[in-house]
C-alpha cells in the first residue's frame, strides 16, 4: 500500500510518499531506503548510499509531532498523513474563541520567585516568575497584555520541563492602568 | 619542606575529576571520589580508585558540603584535597579546613585565595603595581549608591558579583531605567549561587577580546607565565571556544601580559596554578580583569602547546616541589582550540537540555583530544554544571586546528539531550572567527543565528523520512499494544527488551 504524508521542518513543507518496494519520493525524487538495525533507540537507516544514525524520543503513535535526533542533530518534525491532513482543514473553518495563553517552563528548575496574581492585569513583557535553574535565575515574562486567569505553582518548588505555571487570557490592546491600593 | 601525597580525594564530578584521576593514576597516586546520589554510576566513581557517597543530589547537600568531604577524606586516610573547578575551589574558607584537618589542599594559600579572589581587592593591588584596570566600583550593597556609582562611570555598565565567576550575578546594563531590577536580580542570583550578594560595577568596554594569561607558581619564589587563551567567544558571559595563540597576540604583547601577571600573583603570595584575566581592546591595549585561583576549564589548550601536564605541576608544587623549568624554555608550539560540549539548547536562548544521553559517540583520530566525564546512559539533570564534554585540537597553523575541530565535532554523536555542538560548527563557519575578529560581543552582536537554522535539501529530505518512519514505527506499536501502559513505559520496555 502506498502512504503519504505530509512534514513540516521548521518552516519547511515535504510531501513524502512510500510504497511497499521500501522506494520514498519527494519532489520527483525516489530512492529506496532500508531500516538496517533497530538496537534500543538508536537506529541505523539506509536512505539512497546514505547510512544515518536515527534516534527517536519516545513519541506517541496519536502525535502527530516526531521528535528525533539524526547524526546527532536534533528534529522536531510535524508528520500528517492523509486522515488527519483532513481532519485538520476540517477544524480550521471553525473560529477560536476565548483565547488562552499557558505559560510553560522553558526548562526543569526551581520556581524562585512569584509575581504573577491570579486576577492580575498583566502587560506584555512584564515579569510573571523567575525560575532558577542550573544556578541562573531566568525571568518568565508575559508575551501579551492580559489578566492572569491562573497561577498553579508556588515558590520553591521544583517544576518539569513543560508544566504549565500561569495561564493569561490575553486582551487586545493595553489595559488602562488598575485602581492600585496597597495592603500597608 | 616536601609532603608527598600518596592518596588524593578530588572534591568534584564530571569531566574534571576524570582529567584529575588520570594524572594521579600516570603518578602512581590513589584516587578517592565522592559522588552525589545521581552521580552513583558516573565516570568518575568508576575510574576512581576508591568512591565515596555524598548522599542528596543538591550541590548545596553534596559537592559543596565542606563537613561530609572532610569526613570521607579522614575516613579514606587521603593526605590530599584536589577541589577541580567551580564547587569549592575558590572558597578559602575550605582551603582553611583542609590546611586544619592536616591535608594538603592543591591550589593556593587561603590567604592569596582571599585576597585575588575578592575582585575589588584584586583590581586595587593591580592598580598599586601599575597593571591597567577596566575602571570600576567599590563593592555596593544598596541600590541608591549603585546607581550614582553607574551614573559616574556612565552606561553601559556591569553588574559583577564580589564572590563570584561563571557569568552568575552578571548583568549588562544599557540604561538608568533597567537599573533597579538588573541590580535586584544580579543580587539575589549572587546570594543564591555563592552565599555573598555583594556587587561591584564595571566600566563596560565594547567589543574586547577575552585574554587569559596562565600561570605556575612553586612554593619557592618562582613564577611563570605559560602563553595565553583567547576566550573572546561567550554566551551569557560563559566561554564556549578558546584557543591559543590568540589572533590578536604579538610577542610583545604576550611578554607584557606574562610579566604583569608574574607581578600580580608573586605580590600577592599565590602559588600553584592560576589564571590572570585580561581585556585586550582593537589597537592591543590590555586591561587586568581578574584572576582565577584555581585550575580552569580551558586548562588543556595551554597543556597542547606547552606540552606541560598542569594537574602535574599542580600536584608537584602542592607537595613543595620546584617549577624544573625556565620562562625562556617555555616555547608555545602550534594551535589549539577547544570546544566546550554544554547539554544547552542554542535554539533556544541556550536554555539547559535535560534528559537522558540515548547515544554518545565522543571523536578521537588524530591530533584530538576528548576531555570528557560522561557515557552513554547517563542522565543529565538540573542540579550541575551542564558541561558534557571539551573537545580540543591541534595543529601546526590555526587554519589547519579549525579544521581539525570542524571533523571532531561532525564525528562526535550526542542524542537524547541538545547540545552547543552546531552552535560551535557555525562559530568556526562563521567568516568573524576566521579572521580572529571574534570578541567578548560576537554572540549577541555579530552571529548570524540563522545559519544555525539552514538546512540542505539533503538534510529535509533525510530528516522527513526519518521522521516518517519513526511517526510509522511508534504507530505500529500503538496497534500491537493497545494496553494501557503509557508510551514511556512502552518506550522503555523496548528498550530492556533489546537488552535481552
Amino acid at each position: 500500500m502506498n502512504r503519504s504524508y505530509q512534514v513540516t521542518i521548521s518552516d519547511a513543507t515535504l510531501n513524502v510518499r512510500l510504497n511497499e518496494a521500501e522506494m520514498a519520493s519527494e519532489g520527483g525524487v525516489s530512492v529506496p531506503y532500508e531500516i538496517i538495525r533497530v538496537k534500543g533507540r538508536q537506529w541505523v537507516v539506509r536512505i539512497g548510499s546514505r547510512m544515518i544514525s536515527l534516534v527517536p524520543l519516545a513519541t506517541g503513535g496519536k502525535n502527530d509531532v516526531v521528535k528525533f535526533y539524526l547524526d546527532g542533530r536534533y528534529y522536531e518534525a510535524m508528520v500528517l498523513d492523509e486522515r488527519s491532513l483532513l481532519l485538520k482543514s476540517l477544524k480550521r473553518s471553525s473560529a477560536p474563541v476565548g483565547r488562552r495563553i499557558d505559560i510553560c517552563a522553558p526548562m526543569p528548575g526551581f520556581i524562585a520567585r512569584i509575581d504573577a496574581e491570579k486576577g492580575k492585569q498583566i502587560q506584555a513583557g512584564e515579569g510573571l516568575l523567575i525560575l532558577e535553574a542550573m544556578k541562573m535565575e531566568n525571568e518568565i515574562r508575559s508575551p501579551e497584555h492580559g489578566i492572569i486567569l491562573d497561577v498553579l505553582v508556588t515558590s520553591g518548588r521544583p517544576v518539569e520541563k513543560g508544566e504549565t505555571l500561569v495561564i493569561i487570557e490575553p486582551t487586545a490592546s493595553p489595559l488602562p492602568p488598575a485602581p492600585s491600593f496597597s495592603p500597608q | 619542606m616536601s609532603r608527598p601525597i600518596r592518596k588524593l580525594l578530588i572534591a568534584n564530578r564530571g569531566e574534571i575529576a576524570v582529567r584529575i584521576i588520570r594524572t594521579c593514576r600516570e603518578m602512581g597516586i590513589k584516587t578517592v571520589a565522592v559522588y552525589s546520589d545521581p552521580d552513583n554510576s558516573a565516570m568518575h566513581v568508576l575510574q576512581a580508585d576508591e568512591a565515596y557517597p555524598l548522599k542528596g543530589s543538591r550541590a548545596s547537600e553534596t559537592y559543596l558540603d565542606q563537613a561530609k568531604i572532610l569526613s570521607i577524606a579522614q575516613k579514606s586516610s587521603s593526605d590530599a584535597i584536589h577541589p577541580g573547578y567551580g564547587f569549592l575551589s575558590e572558597n578559602p574558607g575550605f582551603a582553611d579546613a583542609v590546611s586544619s584537618a592536616g591535608l594538603t589542599f592543591v591550589g593556593p594559600p587561603a590567604a592569596s585565595m582571599r585576597l585575588l579572589g575578592d575582585k575589588t581587592a584584586a583590581r586595587a593591588l593591580a592598580k598599586q603595581l601599575g597593571v591597567p584596570i577596566v575602571e570600576g566600583t567599590e563593592v555596593l550593597v544598596e541600590l541608591g549608591r549603585a546607581m550614582e556609582g553607574a551614573r559616574r562611570l556612565g552606561f553601559p555598565v556591569l553588574i559583577k558579583a564580589a564572590a563570584g565567576g561563571g557569568g552568575k550575578g552578571m548583568r549588562v546594563v544599557h540604561s538608568q531605567e533597567d537599573f533597579p531590577s538588573a541590580f535586584d536580580m544580579a543580587q539575589s542570583e549572587a546570594l543564591n549561587a555563592f552565599g555573598d550578594s555583594r556587587l561591584f560595577l564595571e566600566q563596560y568596554i565594547e567589543a574586547p577580546h577575552h585574554v587569559e594569561i596562565q600561570i605556575l607558581a612553586d612554593a619557592h619564589g618562582k613564577v611563570l607565565y605559560l602563553g595565553e587563551r583567547d576566550c573572546s567567544v561567550q554566551r551569557r558571559h560563559q566561554k564556549v571556544i578558546e584557543e591559543s595563540p590568540s589572533p590578536v597576540m604579538t610577542p610583545e604583547l604576550r611578554r607584557q601580559m606574562g610579566e604583569a601577571a608574574v607581578l600580580l600573583a608573586r605580590e600577592a603570595g599565590y602559588v600553584n596554578a592560576g589564571t590572570v584575566e585580561f581585556l585586550v581592546d582593537r589597537s592591543g591595549r590590555f586591561s587586568f580583569l581578574e584572576v582565577n585561583t584555581r585550575l580552569q576549564v580551558e586548562h588543556p589548550v595551554t597543556e597542547l602547546l606547552t606540552r606541560l601536564d598542569l594537574v602535574r605541576e599542580q600536584i608537584r608544587i602542592a607537595q613543595g616541589e620546584r617549577l624544573d623549568v625556565l620562562q625562556d624554555e617555555i616555547r608555545l608550539e602550534g594551535h589549539a582550540i577547544e570546544c566546550r560540549v554544554y547539554a544547552e539548547d542554542p535554539f533556544n536562548g541556550f536554555m539547559p537540555s535535560t534528559g537522558e544521553l540515548l547515544q554518545y559517540v565522543p571523536p578521537s583520530g588524530p591530533f584530538v583530544r576528548v576531555d570528557s566525564g560522561a557515557r552513554e546512559g547517563d542522565l543529565v539533570s538540573v542540579h550541575y554544571d551542564p558541561l558534557l564534554a571539551k573537545v580540543l585540537t591541534w595543529a601546526p597553523s590555526r587554519q589547519r586546528a579549525i579544521k581539525t575541530m570542524k571533523r571532531a565535532l561532525r564525528e562526535f554523536r550526542i542524542s537524547g539531550v541538545v547540545t552547543t555542538i552546531p552552535f560551535c560548527q557555525s562559530v568556526l563557519d562563521s567568516q568573524v572567527f576566521l579572521e580572529g575578529h571574534q570578541n567578548t560581543q560576537f554572540v549577541d552582536r555579530q552571529f548570524n543565528w540563522n545559519s544555525l537554522r539552514t538546512f540542505s535539501d539533503t538534510d529535509l529530505f533525510e530528516a522527513a523520512l526519518g521522521a516518517v518512519l519513526v511517526k510509522e514505527f511508534a504507530s505500529r506499536q500503538e496497534d500491537e499494544s493497545p494496553g494501557t501502559a503509557s508510551e514511556e513505559s512502552r518506550w522503555r520496555q523496548g528498550r530492556r527488551e533489546s537488552y535481552r
